[in-house]
């Protein structure tokens, strides 16, 4: 049997103080977790170290194998593209499409689908939401200069760019 | 045309013309691409690498880019010619200190330079003084047409062009804009406008790239989303909005100091004046700090001894790769300090 914890005299104490007096004198000071975690001596984890540990067993061999993942074409496996950063191959993206996926995402700011231009195109896209913008700048000045009627046509010029972008 | 040939004088974007060209140094747009059919450069051997630059090579003269162009073969130049080209910004450094088979085509004028096996197998990019990001746009899709009808680029359809760092993929395109702010770093109020540009997710960087800090207070603003917009709406973001606020930033800083500090600004510029024009030795610095506070002070009418070009010119004169060159061999460091504070007391026209 341990110490009792001196603030509920029920638990084990598991957190032991030594305090310095003022007068060089050690003061010994006994509590149980959750009476030292109420007086601000220690802080609550938040999760017990026993689940955070098998969560991390349990991660390991996902982890593992997707490092191990590897493109036919190129030879590279996920794991070397998360250390160096970069591709082996074009045919990767299609290799690695679910891991790469939420990568790209994070770093294109919720991008994940081409809307620029294509090999051979003229891109309709890109310039219909560029005549958007101006058409909405326009807008907006002509209704802070109260010229209702440029912005009555404006508006409806607006709408119908808009529909076509949706079809 | 070699690279000795470029040494002497000033390259297209350091003009000082174009709009809005008192703050806005250049504009540049890049676009990255591969060709179908070989791995990225971090899985390319040596023989898919100079087949890459063959390709390329090939791609590029049979578009038409021999004339009034001249290629540079970048494994086989000197340290000192590397250097140079970066400081011209018509390479990157990663180009400059890569290895094997590699090489930029420049077009005379230096407006255009196209790389061959940087981090992509081609990186294009268009340079102009001052903000004229739509006539770039206009410039390199019309180069990138040229090149897509004589050799195949990756692509995919959702993701678009692939490239070998995902940051990259779908248009390719950084557009960066050049920026000189001095009177936001005097009012301090820069630090605030660098932290609302990365919240609009756009990357800050110095005079020279990734990793370089802002000396001579150059601040380069780029885009980092490539993926899930048009080029024209990242190019229109920054045209009418992100750059023109910036800019109006700065003119107000610029009106603050000369109506509250004016004495104290007209010290920082002639102070500067005075030492660039009388010291023996100049780290470059120090030159740059005191040339941006000469630079601020022409483009603010308050000193009218130089114009905006020639300062430019120093900026990039003073770079240790072009001082070398103008001094005709290899300076040691302390060499260069020397060669730079003639070099400067020369072309400020004092012969103390």
């Amino acid at each position: 049997m341990g110490i009792l914890c001196q603030c509920c005299n029920q638990a084990n104490a598991t957190v032991h103080l030594t305090d310095i007096q003022p007068s060089g004198e050690p003061v010994e000071r006994h509590f149980c977790e959750s009476c030292a975690a109420s007086e601000g001596i220690t802080m609550k984890p938040h999760e017990p170290v026993n689940l955070m540990l098998e969560k991390f067993v349990k991660m390991a061999p996902a982890v593992r194998e997707a490092a191990q993942l590897t493109c036919p074409n190129c030879g590279i496996s996920f794991g070397e593209f998360r250390a160096q950063g970069l591709l082996g191959c074009p045919q990767d993206y299609t290799e690695f499409r679910e891991l790469l996926t939420p990568l790209i995402e994070r770093a294109q700011d919720g991008g994940e689908r081409h809307l620029g231009k294509r090999p051979g195109q003229p891109n309709e896209h890109g310039k219909r939401r560029v005549r958007i913008r101006s058409l909405e700048r326009q807008l907006e000045e002509a209704v802070s200069a109260e010229a209702f009627e440029d912005a009555a046509r404006l508006r409806d010029e607006l709408e119908t760019l808009r529909s076509e972008g949706k079809q | 045309m070699s690279v000795d040939d470029l040494a002497g004088h000033v390259g297209e974007w350091l003009r000082g013309t174009g709009p809005l060209s008192d703050i806005v140094i250049s504009s540049r747009i890049r676009l990255a691409r591969n060709v179908v059919g070989f791995p990225f450069l971090s899985r390319a051997s040596e023989d898919d690498k100079k087949e890459i630059y063959r390709s390329l090579g090939d791609a590029l003269s049979n578009a038409g880019f021999g004339s009034n162009s001249f290629f540079v073969d970048i494994e086989n130049i000197s340290d000192v010619d590397k250097q140079v080209l970066v400081e011209r910004h018509l390479i990157s450094r990663q180009h400059a200190e890569g290895e094997g088979s590699r090489g930029v085509s420049v077009s005379m004028n230096e407006t255009h330079a196209l790389m061959i096996n940087e981090e992509d197998h081609l990186r294009m990019q268009v340079l102009r003084s001052g903000l004229q990001l739509d006539s770039l746009w206009n410039e390199i899709g019309e180069i990138d047409d040229r090149l897509a009808a004589e050799i195949e680029f990756a692509f995919d359809d959702d993701l678009g062009y692939l490239t070998a760092c995902p940051t990259n993929v779908g248009t390719g395109l950084r557009v960066s804009v050049m920026l000189h702010l001095p009177a936001l770093k005097i009012t301090g109020e820069i630090e605030k406008v660098l932290r609302s540009a990365k919240d609009l997710k756009l990357a800050v960087r110095g005079l020279f790239g990734e990793g370089t800090d802002a000396i001579g207070d150059f601040y380069q603003i780029s885009n980092q989303v490539t993926l899930g917009t048009s080029e024209e709406e990242i190019i229109e973001t920054f045209s009418s909005d992100i750059i023109p606020k910036i800019v109006e930033y700065e003119r107000e800083a610029r009106e603050a100091l000369s109506e509250q500090r004016s004495v104290q600004l007209d010290d920082k510029v002639w102070r500067a004046y005075g030492i660039l024009e009388n010291a023996r030795a100049m780290a470059s610095e120090e030159t740059m700090f005191f040339l941006s506070h000469l630079r601020l002070g022409v483009s603010m009418g308050r000193f009218d001894q130089l114009d905006i070009g020639t300062i430019n010119e120093l900026f990039l004169q003073i770079q240790p790769a072009h001082l070398q060159k103008l001094n005709g061999g290899k300076l040691s460091g302390e060499q260069r300090s020397i060669a730079r504070a003639n070099y400067l007391r020369e072309r400020l026209g004092n012969n103390n």
